[in-house]
């Protein structure tokens, strides 16, 4: 007979009040599937699938929280579990100074029930081993038709779906279904089997971009065409000169533009780093060095605006309730240049409240919170982050910019300070406008890098985001943050952005 | 209570019985407790028990993965598993498998097991948080951090006869102090290990709270001045450094992991630093690199991820570049023996890579490379956000992080900007010139095994920009 979730949660959530919890809720994961295939040269070289499932209860005693979870999902273990996250509440409350307080839910919030399948066209699970290695194997084919010198093809197809359920002793109940799919496709060039200086160029990313849907997003990514580009890309940057070193305009492409405005800058916008509770694993945040000016402080120029939210069609951020019982929401973190918002938890909000000065700026949670699996604590995370698109085409941006302008393609490398403003970024690939007889060309620049201040100089220095054609949603499947580390899938959406006086280099710049 | 021989026992069973030619069980049960720490408190803690169970088969001459954390699941992944066997292509490298029993894992019980570790409770990791916060709250310090303890049952068993068990324990403690309100005062030191008994909380947090205190009396004195080492000038800077282990764990983890210098796979691929280089001089003569599951101060390790018996690998003996790692399957590709470094099988088509770093450490003390250092040097607590910038140079950027000091003229002179690096590795460790004792460190790139590392001084690193902390 099948299990009663609903049951098997108000058992967990009903014996932790009887416990004296103060609150608790639990995570059940009845089933999470993942099916990954890669291919190296033609070669199927991983087929990997994975089931778990199983149930975490997180209560609030004396102040403090407790937490337990285990992978047997049977009934029986329920009271164990439960005194064992009081146990651990108790231990753990042994620590604290002030007592652990939630920002109550809003009174619509409270009560509800959400019941969320994710939108899948073509049920991934569903296609054959044969069609997805056929597609695997046409890519591959590609890149080995497109250039004799790339040595190294691979490519990479994944599936995954879950559901969840979440009770809370807010009375909130979720059911919720997530299907996903990714892929990505390398091409590594080398002119000789000594060459120092191999290049590779990847589609959509270096490692697999996730999307919410079904089949179908692998079908709307065209590997196959894409693959004969990059092959022939890779070969062409054999011959490109470096990237040269200096103050220039440039143009980040929507695949590296992603991982910087909308991910690593953004993580700055988690409210736990803001309230300096990251500071052991995942560092602090640019903004808690202005907290007091949210809502004035000049962040950026006026074409800067960036919004979470968990409402976006495809982006792996999107659902109908978090897993603290927060509704999915749209949350303004940057207006046209001014610092609007951050991702606050029912637990941040009120020290963040008392450190902006006492006023209620959070007044409601943001429905950021998610735990990667059953055996984890929630925190906050990224859902879907945008950057806003401009009113400027692509195509008219290249030829607004000045010459020597360098266009960054896909992310190589990636590396930002604690407070995540000083940054260091370096591409697959670099173009550099230049004039040949009059007329602009696009020419290829090997190992580009580029540094930055995000906090005073880099979104200020931002003049154009392109408009909404040349965006891109993407979604990163392996964000990782806390303790034990969690690795979370976050969206994230940009055009291709305008930037001026940014320092470039070389990756290989100062050799010695 | 679940019996894992009997698990192994049935898919062994069931996957020869439908015909898979060779089959692996990797599996493992055990109980974790985690807590972080901020400002002395307990937060998010976890805690759980599970049992993880991966399997891999080799059907028809291809080879497919499963990995399951139930008992309920192992039937439906074994089907599955055999469902789409049949419409892979074949691989011949995949078809590859041992076909004898590998030798008994025979290492020391008391080498990867501390009973007291094992038997330790919520209440006592409480202590350790505790213990900490006598040493820094007296000074208006705070601490952050974490400490957790884990105990685990491996098992391995294939179907040509192979079967090796072993029990571990796991323990890891982070310090970071800070100034209550200004978290850019800040101190790190980290341990990690079997035993948590064994850890020198007391001799950490001291360290901790000794570096915290230098920040806030230079800070108090010099109107909250930290020094700028550019000195108001851009570009890339190159100083001495005396880098804490912590720092040069995160470069090797680094280096070996994102880089993969150490992996066969790449080495053969032509990708790694160390492509055609074996046998030549990479580093300084006195850097002496082993892959060392076995140390004592660490985390050891019996068998690898494909059963195989653990050994120690020399990498780099006196600058010298000497081997790579390789799995059985890499090492019958290119004609050699592996070398115990198995990764799991949904992992394997990565390559081999070393996990228990050990560099042979020295004599030299900290007191020591700061006296001898005239010239200005920067002694380095730790790096933060390392990345690989150009894999085949070895190279890697990052800042520096939880406090750096300069020192001259055989003195600390008192706290600096933080820095943003741009350095290749091997040649980083072309130039060293004292090295300490080596001892267990967490890298910091989300790793649990400690690699055993010493401090090292070395000249000339090269630094590119200053991390600017002013917000107008």
């Amino acid at each position: 007979m099948a299990t009663d979730w609903r049951v098997f949660a108000q058992d967990c959530v009903g014996r932790s009040l009887h416990a004296g919890a103060a609150y608790a809720d639990v995570r059940i994961y009845p089933l999470d599937r993942k099916e990954g295939i890669q291919m190296e040269n033609g070669e199927i070289v991983s087929v990997s699938t994975s089931t778990t499932a199983g149930f975490g209860v997180r209560v609030m005693v004396d102040g403090a929280w407790g937490f337990y979870s285990t992978d047997e999902l049977n009934p029986n273990r329920i009271p164990d579990i439960v005194t064992q996250a009081v146990l651990n509440a108790r231990a753990n409350a042994r620590t604290r100074k002030y007592p652990v307080v939630l920002l109550p839910l809003k009174e619509d919030e409270c009560n509800q029930e959400y019941l969320y399948v994710s939108p899948c066209v073509i049920d991934p699970f569903t296609i054959s081993l044969d069609d997805k290695v056929r597609l695997l194997l046409a890519a591959d084919a590609a890149m080995a038709q497109a250039s004799t010198k790339v040595f190294m093809r691979e490519a990479d197809l994944s599936a995954h779906t879950f559901r969840k359920i979440l009770l809370t002793s807010d009375n909130v109940y979720a059911d919720q279904t997530f299907t996903r799919v990714g892929a990505c496709i390398n091409a590594t060039a080398q002119r000789s089997r000594s060459d120092p200086d191999k290049q590779t160029c990847s589609y959509p990313s270096h490692f697999p971009s996730v999307m919410q849907k079904g089949w179908e997003a692998i079908l709307d990514f065209d590997l196959v065409r894409h693959a004969e580009l990059i092959a022939a890309e890779a070969e062409m940057f054999l011959d490109a000169p470096e990237t040269p070193t200096g103050v220039r305009d440039i143009i980040l492409a929507p695949e590296q533009n992603n991982l910087h405005s909308t991910h690593e800058t953004i993580h700055g916008a988690e409210g736990d780093r803001v309230d300096d509770k990251e500071w052991s694993l995942a560092g602090g945040s640019l903004f808690s060095l202005v907290l007091d000016e949210i809502g004035t402080f000049r962040f950026g120029s006026d074409a800067v605006t960036i919004v979470a939210d968990s409402f976006t069609e495809g982006g792996v951020g999107t659902f109908a309730c978090d897993d603290e019982g927060v509704p999915a929401k749209r949350t303004v973190l940057v207006e046209n240049g001014i610092w609007k918002g951050l991702l606050v938890s029912r637990e941040n909000a009120i020290p963040l409240n008392r450190k902006i000065g006492g006023n209620p700026y959070f007044t409601e949670a943001s429905g950021a919170m998610r735990a990667a699996s059953y055996g984890n604590f929630p925190l906050i995370r990224m859902n879907n982050i945008t950057f806003m698109p401009g009113k400027m085409s692509y195509e008219e941006m290249r030829d607004h910019v000045p010459v020597g302008t360098i266009l960054f393609g896909n992310n190589k490398s990636w590396s930002i300070d604690p407070y995540r403003r000083d940054f260091q970024f370096g591409s697959e690939t670099g173009y550099e406008k230049v004039m040949h007889s009059g007329v602009a060309v696009w020419e290829p620049r090997r190992n580009p890098v580029y540094r930055g201040d995000n906090l005073k100089q880099f979104f200020r220095h931002c003049v154009a985001a392109a408009d909404k054609n040349s965006a891109m949603l993407l979604g990163l499947g392996n964000c990782g943050k806390g303790v034990p580390v969690q690795a979370m899938a976050t969206a994230h959406c940009t055009p291709h952005t305008w930037f001026q006086n940014i320092s470039v280099d070389s990756a290989r710049g100062g050799k010695r | 209570m679940r019996n894992a021989e009997s698990i192994i026992d049935r898919i062994l069973t069931e996957t020869r019985a439908r015909g898979a030619t060779f089959t692996e069980v990797l599996m493992s049960l055990g109980y974790s407790s985690l807590k972080r720490i901020v400002n002395g408190e307990s937060y998010q803690p976890s805690a759980g028990e599970g049992i993880s169970i991966t399997f891999s088969c080799i059907v028809d001459g291809k080879r497919i993965n499963a990995a399951c954390d139930s008992e309920d699941a192992i039937t439906p992944e074994i089907e599955a598993l055999f469902l789409k066997a049949p419409h892979l292509p074949r691989n011949p490298e995949d078809a590859f498998a041992p076909t004898a029993p590998f030798p008994t894992a025979t290492l020391a019980p008391e080498l990867l097991y501390d009973v007291q570790t094992a038997q330790m409770n919520d209440d006592h990791l409480v202590d350790v948080i505790n213990h900490v916060n006598s040493l820094l709250e007296p000074a208006a310090f705070i601490f952050d951090g974490a400490v957790a303890q884990g105990v685990t049952d491996h098992f391995f068993a294939n179907s040509v006869g192979t079967f090796q068990t072993c029990k571990t324990t796991n323990a890891h403690l982070s310090i970071f102090g800070f100034e209550p309100n200004d978290r850019s005062v800040s101190a790190y030191q980290t341990v990690a290990g079997k035993a948590l008994s064994q850890f020198p909380v007391e001799t950490l947090g001291r360290d901790v709270a000794k570096k915290l205190q230098i920040q806030r009396d230079y800070l108090t004195q010099h109107n909250g001045d930290r020094i700028d080492p550019f000195g108001g000038k851009t570009g890339p800077q190159r100083f001495d450094v005396i880098m804490e282990r912590a720092g040069w764990a995160g470069l090797l983890a680094i280096f070996s992991g994102q880089a993969s210098a150490w992996n066969g796979k790449s080495y053969h691929d032509g990708t790694s630093f160390f492509s055609g280089k074996l046998g030549t001089k990479v580093m300084g003569e006195n850097i002496t690199i082993w892959d060392d599951p076995f140390h004592s101060m660490g985390v050891p390790q019996a068998f690898d991820y494909e059963g195989h018996p653990k050994q120690k690998l020399l990498l780099v003996k006196n600058g010298i570049a000497k081997n790579v790692a390789y799995d059985t399957a890499l090492a019958h590709k290119y004609g050699t023996v592996t070398t115990g470094h198995g990764l799991p099988p949904s992992s394997r088509s990565f390559g081999a890579i070393p996990l228990h770093l050990s560099v042979q450490g020295g004599t030299a003390t900290i007191k020591q490379m700061i006296t001898d250092s005239k010239e200005p040097t920067l002694w380095i607590s730790t790096l933060h956000y390392i990345r690989a910038t150009h894999q085949q140079d070895g190279r890697a950027t990052g800042t520096t992080l939880h406090g750096m000091f300069l020192v001259k003229n055989g003195e600390v002179v008192g706290p600096t900007e933080h820095l943003r690096f741009d350095e290749s590795i091997p040649e980083a460790l072309s130039r060293v010139t004292h090295i300490t004792p080596a001892l267990p460190t967490l890298s910091g790139e989300h790793d649990d095994t400690p690699y055993i590392v010493p401090t090292m001084r070395s000249n000339e690193f090269r630094f590119v920009s200053v991390a600017d902390r002013t917000v107008r």
